[in-house]
């Protein structure tokens, strides 16, 4: 089924048609958002969220970006809606806390694995994911979506709505950025 | 290779090490998940929308401001109503009775 043909069952209301697009882009969306939340049940529900919107809108879609980009798009709008609200409730945690008036443990921030990198990668990817978790948003999602979802600059800079040198700047300064916070923690390491 | 090389090894190596990963693949009841949490979401549509509107900022604003406008409206109500001579008024009363009452006397 081609593209125009999804989005014109999908504004009719044909079930068929949506479970055909969860299945034709679930895993592209719940990658996008894995490689920023990183935690496997939060890009979950992330791609949850992402369809559900995409159902409640698809009758305003009008066909000016391709129905990936617009799903790139609102997965990588909820995960860091999602980061947000984690780093709020943390700090609030934090707070709380502080003053001895919770009695919730904050939550863990081990090691992230992602699933579908080569066995004898693994480890040092597991290094990098930690790293990109610091990286500032966008950066974060820039390389996120080059390295994890293998996009080209210029499908990110359609997915950002930004320009294509402005997707190259931001992919020079995350890797500098991780290329510090690598060195900073194999230093530490070999001490 | 001295210990500066070997961890700029390391991190080209890191940097490297998501080359050739595959995609995550999300579980195969997503659609149903999906469905289950419309169905969940879409109970009850129109008090959705009820508390949807209430729940607006300019329209708890607007019914903050109507009731204090009530309010000081019911305020001036009574204060007028406290500051109108009352026993004058029950006075009058008595007495566009008192002469009929005399006259049937005489």
């Amino acid at each position: 089924m081609d593209e125009s043909t999804l989005i014109l069952q999908l504004q009719r209301g044909d079930t068929n048609a949506y479970r055909s697009m969860v299945d034709a882009y679930g895993s592209l969306v719940y990658n996008t958002s894995l490689g920023i939340v990183q935690h496997e049940g939060d890009a979950e529900d992330v791609t949850q969220e992402v369809f559900i919107a995409v159902f409640e809108s698809i009758a305003d879609f009008k066909a000016e970006a391709k129905l990936s980009t617009w799903l790139y798009r609102i997965a990588v709008t909820k995960s860091l809606d999602l980061l947000r609200k984690k780093k709020r409730k943390k700090r609030f945690g934090l707070v709380q806390s502080l003053f001895g008036s919770s009695h919730e443990e904050l939550p863990e921030t081990g090691k992230f694995h992602h699933p579908g990198v080569l066995l004898e990668n693994r480890e040092r990817a597991d290094v990098l994911f930690s790293a990109i978790a610091q990286l500032p948003e966008n950066q974060k999602v820039a390389f996120s979506l080059h390295k994890v979802e293998g996009l080209s600059y210029q499908e990110i800079a359609a997915i950002m709505q930004t320009s294509l040198s402005s997707v190259e700047s931001l992919m020079h300064r995350a890797k500098q950025n991780l290329r510090r916070f690598l060195a900073d923690y194999y230093e530490k390491d070999k001490d | 290779m001295n210990g500066k090389e070997h961890i700029e090894k390391k991190i080209n190596e890191t940097m490297d090490s998501l080359d050739g990963m595959s995609r995550a693949v999300p579980s195969p009841f997503l659609f149903t998940r999906i469905e289950a949490r419309m169905a969940a979401t879409s109970s009850s549509p129109i008090w959705d929308a009820i508390v949807q509107f209430i729940t607006r900022p300019y329209v708890a604003i607007a019914a903050i401001l109507l009731v204090i406008l009530l309010n000081t409206v019911a305020v001036f109500e009574i204060r007028e109503a406290d500051s109108t001579p009352r026993e004058g008024s029950v006075a009058d009363d008595y007495a566009a009775v008192a002469p009929i009452f005399l006259e049937e006397v005489e």
